[in-house]
C-alpha cells in the first residue's frame, strides 16, 4: 500500500476517534496510561542507577566494606523467635582498622561511625536542629561527592587528638546560624561544645546522606560522643571501609581482610562470620536486585494499562468495521485488496493506540520533569523507554486490531455493497 | 482457448447458485455471452431475473458457481482474491443505483479511489481526477461532499470515478433507479456521449425507455437469456 494509503488511514482513524468518543477515549486512555507508567518507572529506575553508580564510582572500584549488617533485605515482622543475627554479632573495635591497614594486599583500610538514624539535638544559642552525626575518617571526603565550601575540613592532627571541632552541612548552617557565617562559632551536642571548622554542600545526589548532619574527625567522636541510648553504644556504629591494593586483584584483599578478620573476632575454624563484606558487585547485585522488583512492577502496571487499550481498539474496531461495511463493499469494488483493506484498519487501530501512546509520553515525560524538578528522585527518560513505549502501543493497535480488521478484509464485496 | 481480441466478454455456461439455508437458488442457469467492444449493451428482465447476479460476474466482483468467463481474453472464473481485485481496478468501472460514494470524501478524493488501489502517485492521482469531473460536467464541485450534490451529481461523480481508470468496460446497475426522469435522460446523455467515444457499456434496466439507449437488448428469464435482440428491435422497443 502506498504512503497516501497510511496517511488516508491515519486521517480516518482520527475522525473516528472523534465519533466514538467514549470507547475510543478508553482506549487512548489505557494506552497512555501504560505507556506513562513505563516511562516514569524506566525514567526513576535510571535516575536512580545514575545516582548509584555516581556514589560507586566516587567510592572508587577497590572500596569494600565490613558492617555487621546482613546483607539482604529482610522484613522484620517482629514474631521471630530468635532475635536478628545483628543483635548477635558484637560491636568491632577501631583498632581492627589498623590490623587490617597492615595487610599487604590492602593500602588503607578506616573505621567509621555513621550515627545517622539516630537523630541528636544540637544547639547554638537558642537555635536547636535534630542531626546525625557521622563520624569519618579524615581520607573520607577524597571519596565523597561533596564538597567544603567554607572553612575547611578536618586534619589528621584533629583526628588523633580528638579535638572538638566539626564540619556541618550548608542546611545545618543555615538553620543554626543565618544569616551570620558559621565558621567560628560552636555548637553543643549533649554535653559537649563542638567549634564548626566548615561547611559541607552535600551533592546532589539521591544517596547523599540527608537532613541536618554534622561530620566529624573519627577520633572526635569516639573521645566525645555517648549514644544516649541504653540499648547501643557509640562502637556498636562502628563499620570499616577498606581500600584494596590497586594493583591486586579486589578478590586477594577480601580474602586477608576475611581471614585477619576471623583472627580478630577470634573464630574458631567453622565457625561462620559474624561480619559482612560488602563489594561493589554484592551491592550492585543486591540493587538489580531490587531494581528488577521494580520493573516487574512496571511491565504489570502497564500490561494492565494496555490490556484496557487493547479491548477498548476490539471494541471500537469491531464498530468501526461494521458501521463502514458498505463502505469496504465500495473500497473492494474500486480494487481494494484484502490486504488493502486490513492495512487500513491496522492503521487506524495503531494510530488510535498510537494517539494514546504520544498522549502518555507526554504526561510521562512532563511527570517525570516535575520528579526531578521538585523532589530528590533524580529521574531522566532513557532514549530506549520512549522506543519502546510507543512500540508496545502500536503494537497493542495491531496485535488487538488484526481480528476485526481481518473480518473487514475478508467481506464479500456483493454482500458488502448491500449492507444497510 | 483465448477468444478473439474484438471480444471483450465471453462467458461459457455461466451458472451461479446461492444457497439459502437448505435450498439452493438458481440464480444463473446457464449464460452464454458475447460483447464485442464498443457495444452499448442493455440487460433486461423481471426482478429477480438474475440481471444483478451477472452483471456482478462480469464485473467480477463475484465469482460462478459453475461455467467459464474471459474477459478481455483473460479467463477469470478462476482468480483469486488478489487478482480479481486488480480486474475490477484495471478493467472494470461500475455505477450503481445507489451511487456508493464515500459520505465523507469529497467528489474529488471519491474519484481518486481506484486510481490509490492502481498505486498511481498522488499529484497525477489529483489531475487525472480533475479531469475525468471537468468530462462529466463537475468542474465547479470537486471540493463537495456527496450530501452536498443533487442525486444527478452524484451519479456523474460516480461514473467519472467509473472511468477514472479508463476501464474496458463500463457496468452499471439501474444507474437511473434512483433518479426522476429530467436527471435520468441527462445521466443516459452522458452514456450516449461515452458510447460515441468507444467506451464498452452493459446497463441493468428494467425501464424500456432507458434500454432504448442501447444498441443491443439482452432479456433475461429465471436465468437464462430469453432473447437477444440487437439495435433494430431496440428501435422497435422505443
Ligand atoms: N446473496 C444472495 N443470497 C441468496 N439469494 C440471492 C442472493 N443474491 C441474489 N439472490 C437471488 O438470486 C436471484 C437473482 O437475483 P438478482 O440477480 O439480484 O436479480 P435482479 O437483479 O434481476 O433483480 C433472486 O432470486 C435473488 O433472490
Ligand atoms: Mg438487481
Amino acid at each position: 500500500m502506498t504512503l497516501r494509503g497510511i496517511h488516508e488511514g491515519v486521517g480516518i482513524a482520527l475522525t473516528a476517534l472523534r465519533q466514538n468518543k467514549i470507547r475510543a477515549g478508553l482506549t487512548v486512555l489505557g494506552v497512555a496510561i501504560g505507556v506513562l507508567v513505563v516511562m516514569v518507572i524506566a525514567a526513576v529506575i535510571q535516575g536512580v542507577n545514575d545516582s548509584f553508580s555516581e556514589i560507586l564510582e566516587a567510592a572508587g572500584p577497590k572500596t569494600f566494606f565490613i558492617t555487621r549488617w546482613e546483607p539482604g533485605v529482610n522484613v522484620q515482622t517482629g514474631l521471630e523467635e530468635e532475635e536478628p543475627e545483628f543483635f548477635r554479632r558484637r560491636a568491632f573495635r577501631a583498632e581492627f582498622a589498623r590490623a587490617l591497614d597492615r595487610l599487604p594486599s590492602v593500602q588503607n583500610a578506616y573505621a567509621y561511625a555513621d550515627l545517622s538514624w539516630l537523630q541528636m539535638r544540637a544547639e547554638a544559642g537558642r537555635n536547636r536542629v535534630q542531626i546525625g552525626i557521622r563520624a569519618m575518617p579524615v581520607a573520607y571526603l577524597r571519596s565523597d561527592l561533596g564538597e567544603v565550601t567554607e572553612g575547611r575540613w578536618y586534619t589528621t592532627e584533629e583526628d588523633r587528638s580528638g579535638r572538638p571541632v566539626v564540619v556541618v552541612d550548608s542546611s545545618t548552617a543555615r538553620e543554626l546560624f543565618a544569616p551570620l557565617p558559621a565558621v567560628g562559632r560552636l555548637i553543643r551536642i549533649g554535653r559537649q561544645a563542638f567549634q564548626v571548622i566548615g561547611v559541607y554542600d552535600p551533592p546532589p545526589n539521591l544517596f547523599a546522606a540527608g537532613g541536618h548532619f554534622v561530620f566529624m574527625p573519627f577520633g572526635t567522636a569516639q573521645k566525645h560522643i555517648q549514644t544516649g541510648s541504653r540499648w547501643f553504644t557509640f562502637d556498636d556504629f562502628i563499620e570499616f571501609y577498606v581500600v584494596a591494593e590497586p594493583s591486586l586483584r579486589l578478590a586477594a584483599a577480601v580474602d586477608d581482610v576475611v581471614g585477619r578478620m576471623r583472627v580478630l573476632r577470634k573464630l574458631r575454624p567453622g565457625e561462620k562470620d559474624d561480619f559482612t563484606i560488602l563489594t561493589q558487585d554484592l551491592i550492585l547485585d543486591l540493587w538489580n536486585r531490587l531494581t528488577a522488583a521494580l520493573f516487574a512492577v512496571m511491565v504489570a502496571l502497564s500490561s494492565a494499562g494496555l490490556m484496557v487499550g487493547g479491548v477498548g481498539v476490539i471494541a471500537v474496531m469491531v464498530v468501526a468495521v461494521t458501521e463502514r461495511t458498505r463502505e469496504i463493499g465500495i473500497r473492494k469494488a474500486m480494487g481494494a485488496t484484502r490486504r488493502d483493506i486490513l492495512w487500513q484498519f491496522l492503521v487506524e487501530a495503531a494510530t488510535m493506540t498510537g494517539v494514546g501512546g504520544v498522549i502518555g509520553l507526554v504526561a510521562g515525560g512532563a511527570i517525570v520533569w516535575a520528579l526531578a524538578e521538585w523532589t530528590p528522585v533524580p529521574a531522566s527518560v532513557p532514549l530506549w523507554s520512549i522506543f519502546a513505549a510507543l512500540l508496545a502501543a502500536g503494537l497493542t493497535g495491531i496485535v488487538f486490531g488484526l481480528v476485526p480488521a481481518l473480518r473487514a478484509s475478508r467481506l464479500d464485496p456483493v454482500a458488502a455493497l448491500r449492507y444497510e | 482457448m483465448t477468444p478473439p481480441n474484438d471480444k471483450i466478454i465471453l462467458t461459457e455456461a455461466l451458472t451461479k447458485d446461492y444457497e439459502l439455508g437448505a435450498e439452493t437458488v438458481h440464480a444463473l442457469r446457464g449464460v452464454d455471452l458475447v460483447v464485442e467492444r464498443n457495444e452499448y449493451v442493455a440487460i433486461m428482465g423481471p426482478s429477480g431475473s438474475g440481471k444483478s447476479t451477472l452483471l456482478n460476474l462480469i464485473g467480477c466482483l463475484d465469482t460462478p458457481t459453475g461455467g467459464r468467463y474471459w474477459l478481455n481474453r483473460q479467463e477469470v472464473s478462476r482468480l483469486d482474491d488478489a487478482e480479481l481485485a486488480r480486474i475490477r481496478n484495471r478493467e472494470v468501472g461500475f455505477v450503481f443505483q445507489t451511487f456508493n460514494l464515500l459520505p465523507r470524501a469529497t467528489a474529488l478524493h471519491n474519484v481518486e479511489l481506484p486510481l490509490i488501489y492502481a498505486g498511481v502517485p498522488a499529484k497525477e492521482r489529483r489531475e487525472r481526477s480533475a479531469v475525468a469531473l471537468e468530462a462529466v460536467g463537475l468542474a465547479d464541485r470537486m471540493h463537495h461532499r456527496p450530501n452536498e450534490l443533487s442525486g444527478g451529481e452524484r451519479q456523474r461523480v460516480a461514473t467519472a470515478r467509473a472511468l477514472v481508470n479508463n476501464p474496458s468496460i463500463l457496468l452499471a446497475d439501474e444507474p437511473t433507479g434512483n433518479l426522476d426522469s429530467t436527471t435520468s435522460a441527462e445521466i443516459m446523455g452522458l452514456f450516449d456521449e461515452l458510447h460515441a467515444k468507444g467506451q464498452t457499456i452493459l446497463l441493468v434496466t428494467h425501464e424500456r425507455d432507458i434500454a432504448a439507449h442501447a444498441h443491443r437488448a439482452i432479456q433475461l428469464r429465471d436465468g437464462r437469456i430469453e432473447r437477444d435482440e440487437r439495435r433494430a428491435l431496440a428501435e422497435a422497443i422505443r
